[in-house]
């Protein structure tokens, strides 16, 4: 009885109006004992009428002096006290002052004091000269840092102190005749510092011609002003106080942003200032995300901002009402939680932009060295909306201001643009390689296990750092909903396997977004824009952007897979499928991956055709980037004929001959000589590739049972064939290629194409096949037969061949089948096995002989 | 599904599930100042109906409040707290009679409700002239006193706007008294939770709403820190109940506890559903009357239990185990 009237009491107090009042004042008072330490440290108030202006001078001009003033005091008052307190050592010393030789004691004081005052005057004549120059050049916040400058301050202090000091020293011995050995020795001790600190200070002052060296100073400022707000702080949780420090930052970034200004505008600043500055700026990342897991997602220091509502998220009641009325749906208003990294990344995005503008291609390309440490921190941070943001806006700067013609540039200038668009294309791959890693160290065990030794009713323990960044709105989500159950019902209510499923769908949600982010990006970035550099003839940098391309799409697939494989967790605990949150989509991430490699292999395909007209000859990496584009079209080529994709292998081989016979002529003309059996190799190289993906084009056909593979292939030989420039050079150049495989020696390209035939033989082994009972035979008694429709399929891999289809070089296969004929050329003297044409023959006979009918035999297909 | 009375006998009525609200049942039918007995689901709710100075096109219930605490132990029998202490106000004693007596009314017990309070007919036709053919009364009361073979009720009465109190004495035989389930808490318990429930239904503090009312705001009252400890006190007041309140959004629970909660409540309309249909039975055998009130493809208490280890093994989703508590 006693405890429900308590409750009612407590119920009935917050019907009072006192007590509302009573806890806002509480709140108030605490507000504006932290608000005075905020002015005291940030410096940042604004006094406008006379009355305070005066207050605030006498404030400051005595909490800077009293403490000069003071010490004076107390060492003149030291002499006084009965016991001794004045060293014998400083007696000894000071033994030919006499304090009682006033003259002699104020004398002295007075000079040192002269000697302050004229360093003083001395410094402020310097400091005018250099601010008056530069004040009407900087905006004011920039003009701010000057004059606040915490080391130039501390200097000041420490010698307007010394000052006070000495004056003081000196009113005690002249008004009230007390003069203090200790003052003197402190007095002579003060003067000799001076002239350093004099120095230090004077020297100081010309660092303000580069105020980019101002930038630690706001980024100190910036630092404090975000550990303010993490929620072990006092008055974390406090609207105000949050709304002023995230106020404090913004001011700060002003600051930085104002200084970025200025170093990029002026060149002698860009080379050196610019990037010191963005380095010391992107510096502040690492530790800022490291303190954003404390802050509370709700927090007033992420801004609000508004958010167009979705209009099938958008309830029942807001769509009517909008429909009636004929208005817009209204805005969600959300917390912005990445103001602070876009407003970094707006710095590079600005930088970036002036120096493409002035084409200054040195400085760009270091600045995109340097923000590599601003992109991985966001990969790490999974904050990818703003990376792809970014890589927009850095990519629009790029052709507004940096697509000329090559013409328009000097060599030097045109590779330095090249570099550029080479470190952009890096960049994206560090943001998915430091995404990725972050991942990899998240162990969603682990995790789940913090999760439950969490202590829902404590308010900052979800904040205490160790959880994923990502995890933390969902955290506070449970912690406020638990406490309430804990709270109503004295324990909690919702099961395990509900908390589990909740914990761990941050991290689907994550892994959703993301992965979608990191395609998003790939696609924009490597298969859309190489497009318009290619429009601007910038073929180099499409060509380069297009194989970073693959080789990104490809460590997304196999990053991507590894953590599929380390997430199942997420959804082994999915229990009730109804619940919302999207699923691990493994397989459409890979198709979406897939098709956009697919279209990379296309675009690359097109690409080549521009090296046949450029003058690459010019060039000396050329025909190495030629060299990479073709193998990748050829390694493409292949897989399409893996996976049976005619309508790519169609597309493709055309333009992979075309390509191919440009490297062959630029590796024909350099290595003409042919002095070393490694130039017989690398000369025959091309040619023994094509030779070897014709020949898989006809095993492939033949397995697939697709003659539309093989047809295109022999349409394009006839063709190249038939084209004047080649009529007459192939026999010479199988010739080349007979010699080259008596040379045994490894190449990139020699190890593709083993990989290429382990593929092939990896399929063949698949294939079913049956044993023959050859009866009588010598050697064999039995002879395996491969169930393929394929009669050529059957002949290479079994009948009387024990070693399958491994022996067989996919060259050999196709000048067997179809070039020896078209070139009529003689095959005595050739590094090979046997005849394909007659091995078939061979294995029809034999299969006549033995009464061998090709049937599928369902089961030995469903036990291989 | 129907949910009908099956009465054996000379009772043969049939109530079909109401989908439509009481508001428009009460205009198409000529109940227009009494109490109408709506069969929702599982739940039995009962509606005052009393025309306001517009009439039923005003589209307002009105009730006026109700003071005395004896008879709340009922209240909470026929209705649902929120109701009560929100959309319809509260009873009045002669009201509650009113409830029973149009029950049984219903039922055919020949008890029309005209206007005058229960207790009037009741004093009127066993206090004045003795037990009549009806032979039987319905005794509400909240804190009844079986003295052997009598019941004894204090009470307070309020006519034409006198307060006035006396004491019923009636024999057992004569008297059918609802009480609370065991399960569902004591009058202690329910005492308390109208309390809290009278406490926490307050949208702003007076203060507050007087400040509107002169456009004056109080800059110093938090909305949601006031609103989050109602909704902390009313979760706690009816944790036996697990009546989750009518405003309960996620912004204070989690998914799972609002179905969680919702399953208990209507396990405890269950409870309360078999109780009054047992008291009831008992009235009927009581009257002679050969009939049992039996409730057909309705859920029962152990099988909304079932429905609850379900949803505690994720088992079964949500909207499934809403679906099946309040089929």
């Amino acid at each position: 009885m006693f405890r429900n009237r308590l409750q009612i009491l407590r119920l009935r107090l917050l019907e009072t109006q006192w007590y509302w009042q009573l806890k806002r004042f509480w709140e108030n008072l605490r507000f504006g004992l932290e608000l005075r330490a905020v002015n005291f440290r940030a410096g940042i108030s604004a006094h406008t009428s006379t009355i305070a202006a005066v207050w605030r001078l006498i404030r400051t001009s005595s909490s800077s002096t009293v403490p000069g003033a003071i010490f004076a005091i107390i060492l003149a008052l030291a002499t006084k006290l009965p016991f001794g307190v004045e060293p014998e050592t400083f007696v000894n010393i000071l033994d030919e002052i006499k304090p009682e030789s006033a003259a002699a004691y104020d004398s002295l004081l007075a000079v040192v004091l002269t000697a302050a005052g004229l360093f003083l005057t001395l410094y402020f004549s310097n400091f005018n000269t250099v601010i008056g120059r530069l004040y009407s050049e900087y905006p004011e916040n920039v003009r701010r840092l000057l004059i606040d400058e915490p080391q130039n301050r501390a200097a000041l202090l420490a010698l307007t102190n010394f000052v006070v000091f000495t004056l003081v020293t000196l009113g005690c011995g002249a008004g009230l005749g007390i003069r203090a050995k200790s003052s003197l020795l402190a007095v002579v001790a003060g003067g000799t510092a001076i002239v350093p600190i004099f120095a230090f200070v004077a020297r100081r002052t010309l660092f303000f011609f580069d105020p980019t060296h101002l930038a630690h100073t706001a980024i100190d400022s910036l630092a404090a002003a975000s550990s303010e707000v993490t929620a072990d702080r006092p008055l974390a949780f406090d609207a105000r106080v949050q709304r002023h420090r995230a106020n404090v930052a913004a001011a700060e970034l002003d600051k930085l942003h104002a200084l970025t200004r200025i170093a990029a505008d002026k060149r002698n600043f860009r080379r050196d200032s610019l990037c010191a500055l963005l380095t010391v700026v992107f510096s502040f990342l690492p530790e800022y995300q490291r303190r954003k897991r404390s802050i509370p997602t709700s927090s007033n220091w992420y801004r609000e901002t508004v958010q167009h509502k979705d209009w099938y998220l958008a309830g029942i009641t807001d769509l009517q009402v909008a429909l009636n009325s004929a208005i817009g749906l209204m805005p969600d208003s959300v917390r912005d939680s990445d103001w602070l990294e876009k407003s970094l990344v707006g710095l590079l995005e600005q930088c970036f932009e002036r120096t493409v503008l002035e084409q200054d291609w040195p400085v760009a390309y270091r600045i995109l060295d340097i923000s590599r440490l601003l992109f991985e921190r966001l990969g790490a941070g999974c904050q990818l909306g703003i990376v792809t943001e970014s890589f927009r806006s850095l990519r629009t700067s790029m052709e507004q201001h940096g697509f000329r013609s090559d013409k328009e540039l000097s060599k030097e200038d045109q590779l330095d643009r090249l570099q550029a668009i080479a470190e952009l294309n890096m960049l994206a791959k560090h943001i998915l390689l430091s995404f990725f890693n972050e991942l990899r160290a998240l162990d969603p065990s682990s995790y789940m296990h913090r999760v439950r030794s969490l202590d829902w009713q404590t308010e900052d323990d979800v904040y205490s750092g160790d959880m994923p960044p990502f995890t933390l709105a969902q955290m506070e989500y449970l912690r406020d909903r638990l406490r309430f159950e804990i709270d109503v019902e004295g324990e909690i209510v919702s099961p395990e396997w509900y908390l589990s499923q909740l914990a761990l769908q941050p991290i689907a949600e994550m892994l959703d977004t993301q992965l979608k982010e990191l395609i998003g990006l790939g696609k924009s970035f490597y298969v859309d824009w190489p497009d318009k550099l290619t429009n601007a003839g910038l073929y180099r940098g499409a060509i380069m952007t297009t194989l970073d391309g693959l080789e990104y799409f490809h460590k997304l697939r196999f990053h991507a897979s590894a953590i599929y494989e380390r997430m199942e967790i997420v959804e082994q605990n999915r229990v009730m499928e109804a619940l919302a949150g999207p699923k691990i989509e493994q397989n459409a991430v890979n198709a979406e991956i897939h098709a956009l490699e697919r279209q990379l292999h296309l675009n690359l395909a097109k690409l080549v055709q521009y090296f046949a007209t450029d003058t690459y000859e010019e060039w000396d990496e050329v025909p190495d980037q030629l060299g990479h584009v073709v193998t990748a079209l050829a390694n493409a080529y292949f897989e399409g004929l893996m996976s049976n994709d005619v309508e790519l292998c169609g597309d493709l081989f055309g333009r992979y001959i075309v390509g191919n016979v440009c490297v062959r002529e630029s590796l024909g003309t350099k290595s003409s000589a042919l002095q070393y059996p490694g130039d017989l190799v690398s000369v025959a190289e091309p040619t023994l590739e094509l030779l070897a993906l014709s020949g898989f084009t006809y095993l492939l056909s033949e397995y697939h049972q697709e003659p539309a593979l093989w047809q295109s292939c022999v349409d394009f030989w006839r063709r190249l064939i038939g084209a004047p420039e080649f009529q007459g050079n192939f026999a010479a150049e199988i010739q080349l290629t007979d010699a080259a495989k008596r040379v045994h020696l490894l190449s990139g390209r020699s190890m593709l194409r083993n990989s290429w035939k382990q593929n092939f033989d990896t399929l063949i082994a698949d294939l079913p096949s049956k044993l023959l009972d050859r009866g009588a035979a010598p050697i064999w008694i039995e002879t395996e037969v491969t169930l393929h429709p394929s009669l050529c399929i059957r002949a290479l891999t079994g009948g009387d061949l024990p070693f399958g289809v491994a022996l067989f070089d996919p060259e050999d296969v196709f000048l067997d089948v179809f070039l020896a004929d078209e070139l009529e050329l003689d095959r005595s003297n050739a590094l090979r096995m046997s005849d394909v044409k007659e091995l078939v023959r061979h294995q029809a006979e034999f299969e006549a002989q033995h009464g061998f009918v090709f049937e599928l035999d369902e089961d030995i297909i469903d036990e291989n | 599904m129907a949910l009908s009375l099956s009465l054996t006998r000379t009772l043969s009525m049939k109530i079909e599930r109401e989908t439509k609200s009481p508001f428009e049942m009460a205009k198409q039918s000529s109940v227009h100042n009494g109490i109408y007995v709506h069969l929702f689901m599982q739940d039995i709710r009962i509606y005052l109906i009393h025309p306001s100075p517009g009439g039923l096109e005003d589209n307002r219930l009105q009730v006026q409040p109700y003071t005395d605490r004896r008879v709340q132990q009922v209240l909470m029998l026929f209705s649902e707290p929120m109701r009560l202490s929100r959309n319809i106000g509260e009873l009045r004693p002669r009201d509650l009679s009113g409830v029973l007596a149009a029950f049984i009314g219903r039922v055919g017990c020949d008890l029309a409700l005209s206007g005058e309070s229960f207790w009037e007919i009741g004093k009127r036709r066993v206090g004045d002239s003795g037990p009549d053919s009806l032979s039987t009364l319905l005794w509400i009361t909240g804190e009844v006193t079986d003295k052997g073979n009598r019941i004894r009720q204090r009470y307070r009465r309020e006519i034409d706007g006198r307060r006035s109190s006396c004491e019923v004495n009636l024999p057992a035989s004569q008297a059918c008294v609802f009480r609370l389930p065991q399960k569902l808490g004591t009058a202690r318990d329910q005492r308390t939770r109208i309390s809290t429930l009278q406490e926490v239904s307050k949208i702003v503090p007076p203060f507050v709403e007087e400040g509107w009312s002169r456009l004056k705001h109080e800059p110093a009252f938090r909305q949601k820190d006031y609103s989050r400890t109602q909704f902390r006190e009313l979760g706690k007041a009816m944790k036996d109940w697990g009546w989750i309140g009518r405003s309960w959004t996620p912004e204070h629970v989690t998914e799972y506890y609002h179905f969680y909660r919702q399953a208990k409540f209507h396990k405890a309309l269950a409870v309360l559903r078999d109780s009054i249909i047992s008291d009831m039975n008992a009235v009927l055998k009581r009257l002679d009357v050969n009939c049992e009130i039996k409730l057909r493809d309705t859920f029962s208490v152990d099988q909304i239990d079932d429905v609850i280890s379900q949803l505690e093994d994720g088992s079964i989703s949500f909207g499934d185990a809403m679906d099946r508590v309040r089929s």
